[in-house]
């Protein structure tokens, strides 16, 4: 990130627009987050499938796996079936023929 | 300040501030818990991190986002003064001063709260829209509208904020999971993965002749290894522009969300198992949480598979940032005809990636050799360091929104070669994946297949 960007320059005009558009995004915000994803989230399919995630420690929106507690749960998981059966996971097929 | 000593001074007050986090995580829990084995071992982890209760994230949400703001407020406040006094601390050992960072910073931070409150709704969460965009958003929308102001510009510090997440998160980044499938998992993750980087990377440059070396290699990052942080580690080993890790952040968010709808039926409609369904989700879709989400909608055993293939390519962000920091100063970076000298190497080199190698490094040998060292690392990230390095993230994607005119943005969507670049790439990596899935599980190791489906 070596280079700054180009700020919009506003005029003392255009910086009045700018609070009324601000003031309606915001009032957008407010209407599609407290009204219309709450709807949303009350129908049945939404409901359901959020409540599974919910229970099976899923994140949908984690950046990395420490994020879930699938993800440790998994990775815990995996490492007792790799400790109990290194040979699955580790020896070609061809080496013990 | 010159632009190679404020990048100079931005990774070492990064390092010193996330340095100073992860010291603090690591003795809270080590003093604060009764101490992993001996007769705490029947207990699931003995080891605690009291710094859980003071430092925390906005809770997800259905309808009413104050709903239950009195159990996280005080974790919030307890995060900003946290992140507040080590930043500070940093700025004053790099006699960097401070007067003007902190008033700005708090304001800052507040857009990140609500950047954080957006993204916990339930319905946005569920698809995968993580808190990245919204933070972009808010920033794009004051920085468009009403203009930065000038009095907010010195907590404005997208690097900074940004290197410092970024070696913390190297304390997430345990070497010892790169192992955590065997052969079949290492064949999926580390050989495809850097396959498709690679190839990518070399069809934008020479195929579609992308004109930004670092647009291209952001974007061949984020597609292959895995989403947001891929991109968010590569950005800052490459010294992309703002602007570039904007769009890369925008066109993976938007087929993330995609593909982790159609990927499920499409993978029942072939009739693939769970084993390589959820191997190919984990290899393909870019985003961690999406690919827990498309895996868990296959079962138990795909979500398993799909997880752990994820968190093998999570730990290949070291690896990917640290190779891209010495290809660009080495190659990209070089002037014409000549080759750099390694003392030229080490000046241009961003330091902070030692810094993330480093805590990956402590961390990965504190979870091999203690007793019960994965709840010990469990407790040093989940209480402490995982939530101060979603603060660090968010504060970046606020910060690039608020320095970023959508002008300027769209002259790097221009000719749409950056969406065209991410389709072939992640055309090539669903076919790599899906075949050697399938060559991995169903022809060398079967035999692992049945054990992961145990």
């Amino acid at each position: 990130m070596c280079c700054e960007s180009d700020q919009p320059s506003l005029t003392q005009a255009g910086h009045r627009r700018g609070q009324i558009q601000l003031l309606a995004a915001l009032s957008a915000i407010v209407l599609v987050w407290c009204g219309l994803l709450p709807a949303l989230g009350r129908t049945t399919v939404l409901r359901q499938r959020i409540a599974f995630l919910e229970a099976r420690g899923v994140n949908p929106s984690a950046k990395f796996f420490t994020e879930q507690e699938a993800g440790w749960r998994n990775a815990a998981e995996v490492e007792r079936q790799l400790q109990e059966h290194p040979q699955a996971f580790w020896a070609l097929p061809w080496r013990h023929r | 300040m010159s632009q190679q000593s404020r990048q100079v001074s931005d990774d070492s007050l990064a390092m010193i501030a996330a340095g100073l986090m992860l010291a603090v995580s690591l003795c809270c829990t080590a003093l604060g818990s009764t101490g992993g084995g001996g007769a705490a071992e029947a207990a699931a982890s003995a080891w605690q991190n009291p710094l859980s209760a003071l430092l925390k994230l906005p809770k997800s949400w259905e309808s009413n986002p104050f709903a239950e703001v009195s159990g996280w407020l005080p974790g919030v406040v307890g995060s900003q003064l946290l992140l507040g006094a080590a930043l500070v601390v940093g700025m004053l050992i790099c006699r960097v001063r401070t007067g003007e960072f902190l008033l700005p910073f708090l304001k800052v931070f507040l857009l990140s709260v609500l950047a954080y409150v957006l993204a916990e709704q339930k319905v946005v969460k569920y698809y995968g829209l993580e808190y990245a965009l919204w933070a972009l958003l808010i920033g794009l929308l004051i920085s468009n509208t009403v203009g930065l102001s000038g009095r907010l510009r010195p907590a404005v510090r997208t690097e900074l904020y940004m290197k410092t997440g970024l070696v913390l998160l190297g304390a997430e980044v345990l070497f010892g999971k790169l192992l955590a499938l065997g052969l079949p998992g290492i064949c999926v993750s580390w050989v495809v993965t850097p396959v498709v980087l690679i190839v990518t990377f070399w069809f934008g440059q020479r195929v579609l002749k992308i004109e930004s070396a670092a647009l291209n290699m952001v974007i061949s990052a984020d597609m292959s290894v895995c989403g947001v942080s891929a991109a968010i580690a590569t950005a800052a080993a490459c010294r992309a522009k703002k602007e570039e890790l904007t769009a890369a952040v925008g066109i993976s968010l938007a087929f993330t969300v995609l593909m982790m709808v159609v990927m499920p039926p499409l993978i029942q409609l072939m009739g693939l198992g769970p084993v390589v369904g959820g191997a190919w989700v984990g290899g393909t879709i870019d985003s961690t949480g999406a690919v827990g989400a498309a895996g868990a909608m296959l079962g138990a055993e795909a979500e398993k598979v799909a997880v752990t293939i994820k968190m093998i390519q999570n730990m290949l962000i070291g690896v990917v940032a640290f190779g891209v920091a010495v290809y660009w100063v080495t190659y990209v970076e070089r002037t014409e005809g000549t080759r750099p000298d390694i003392s030229e190497i080490w000046r241009r080199f961003p330091r902070f990636i030692l810094g993330f190698l480093g805590a990956s490094v402590l961390i990965s040998l504190l979870y091999e050799n203690l007793s019960d060292g994965a709840g010990f690392v469990k407790a040093v990230v989940d209480g402490g360091t995982k939530t101060m390095r979603s603060w660090c993230f968010c504060l970046a994607f606020v910060s690039i929104g608020l320095e970023t005119d959508l002008r300027t943005l769209s002259r790097f969507l221009r000719g749409g070669k950056p969406l065209v670049l991410y389709v072939c790439g992640q055309a090539l990596n669903l076919l790599l994946s899906l075949l050697m899935s399938l060559l991995m599980f169903e022809v060398v190791f079967p035999e692992a297949a049945d054990v992961l489906r145990k």
